[in-house]
């Protein structure tokens, strides 16, 4: 069964890029990623401004190194196997209450996208938590215009289990899961038609 | 930036006190879940055998140092007239301006409307006086009660999430999600969902309702 803290490795090697676990050595590129991005990564990432300094930075490394230890957020900088460049981060987030879930948070450098990077993240990382934790349930969940974040989860065979209204400062969010128990995913996934339908989401 | 949520240490109703749950409050807490001991198992996992007075006195303490860091706010309801200690209503902060209600209530105090005053209670200030905006109750998918409770209150279906927790026995169980918007269209668009959710999701306990 999965326990609330788990050790996760450090450091994923993929195909085409590679998981660091993120500390405060990638402050300075993960910074100038950031504001390379704004126009991006603004849109759904509201903490991304341009008064944003290498200070509030800093201060995001310590809190991610703090999670981790804590078990509640481990934090990965992805870097472009080829480049060795810093292209983005993605987090595996363990919810805080009594559920057994873990979801993901991430972003990517607007060059960096359509090349199946977080995709390669994502599945990496769900095969960890679901072949090594037996996590249940690993969720993606993405505002429901953010399309390309909904995109992701799908082409990683997550289905689409519900819409919140109004879940994150009124706006609604789309999610979806990934479940490893094969009935129940045979259940979620003889609906899947009907779901969509109800929503009008066409992805 | 942080949101301040600014809840009250009670809450008065026609019937019944919230207060802010505390330390001097575990005692009576305590003889309450005692004394409910196989209702509250049957649906709310933190009920084992082994559950002690102890275990209330720590859950009083993270509810206290919840409220304090604005994660939650926990009241237990007491009877106006006698100040009985009747059960427990509370509300997470999930993520800015979102928060998930949970609830209990002492079984020989059900079918008084004590739980849905509580609820309504706690939900109106929520949205009249703070910066929450929704509200999210789950209940297992054989908590008809706790579905009933929701529903009197406005709350409205919007789906099931699979295998969210784990039951006494190991097994995986779902969890069947109500919400309440304060704003009234959204509301709206939600309720024109709800019928066709129920169907797909094939919740029998709210079907023909």
């Amino acid at each position: 069964m999965l326990s609330k803290k788990i050790n996760v490795p450090e450091e994923f090697v993929l195909e085409s890029i590679t998981l660091k676990r993120t500390n405060e050595k990638f402050s300075e590129e993960r910074f100038k990623t950031l504001h390379e991005n704004i126009n991006h990564l603004s849109k759904f990432m509201p903490f991304v401004k341009a008064s944003y300094s290498i200070e509030d930075e800093l201060k995001h490394i310590a809190r991610c190194s703090k999670n981790w230890d804590a078990g509640q957020v481990y934090d990965f900088s992805i870097f472009e196997n080829e480049t060795g460049k810093y292209i983005g981060c993605i987090s595996i987030i363990v919810n805080k209450s009594l559920r057994l879930e873990h979801s993901f948070g991430y972003w990517l450098a607007e060059k960096s996208q359509g090349k199946g990077y977080i995709s390669q993240a994502v599945q990496a990382l769900t095969d960890y938590l679901q072949d090594k934790q037996e996590a249940k349930r690993v969720i993606i969940s993405c505002h429901a215009k953010n399309l390309k974040s909904a995109k992701v989860a799908l082409r990683n065979d997550f289905l689409f289990e519900y819409k919140a209204f109004g879940l994150d400062r009124g706006d609604d969010a789309y999610f979806f899961v990934k479940l490893l128990d094969q009935e129940k995913r045979s259940e979620l996934l003889s609906i899947q038609d009907s779901l969509k339908s109800i929503y009008n989401i066409n992805i | 930036m942080s949101l301040n949520y600014n809840f009250p240490e009670t809450l008065v109703g026609d019937t019944i006190i919230l207060e802010k749950l505390e330390q001097f409050h575990a005692e009576d807490l305590y003889s309450v879940i005692d004394a409910n001991r196989d209702y509250i198992a049957k649906y709310l996992p933190w009920m084992t055998e082994n559950y002690r007075f102890e275990d209330t006195a720590k859950f009083v303490s993270m509810k206290e140092e919840n409220f304090e860091d604005q994660d939650g706010f926990a009241y237990v309801i007491i009877n106006k007239e006698t100040d009985e200690v009747l059960g427990s209503v509370g509300l997470s902060i999930k993520s800015k301006g979102s928060s998930e209600l949970g609830y209990w209530l002492a079984e020989n105090q059900q079918g008084n409307g004590i739980m849905s005053q509580a609820i309504d209670l706690l939900v109106e200030y929520a949205f009249e006086e703070t910066p929450i905006i929704r509200v999210d109750i789950f209940t297992l998918p054989d908590n008809k009660k706790s579905m009933q409770v929701a529903k009197r209150n406005g709350f409205l279906f919007e789906g099931v999430r699979y295998h969210q927790q784990i039951d006494l026995d190991g097994s995986f169980i779902d969890g069947v999600r109500f919400t309440k918007l304060k704003d009234k269209s959204v509301m709206h668009n939600l309720k024109d969902k709800e019928e066709q959710l129920i169907d797909v999701f094939n919740v029998k306990l709210l079907k023909n309702k």
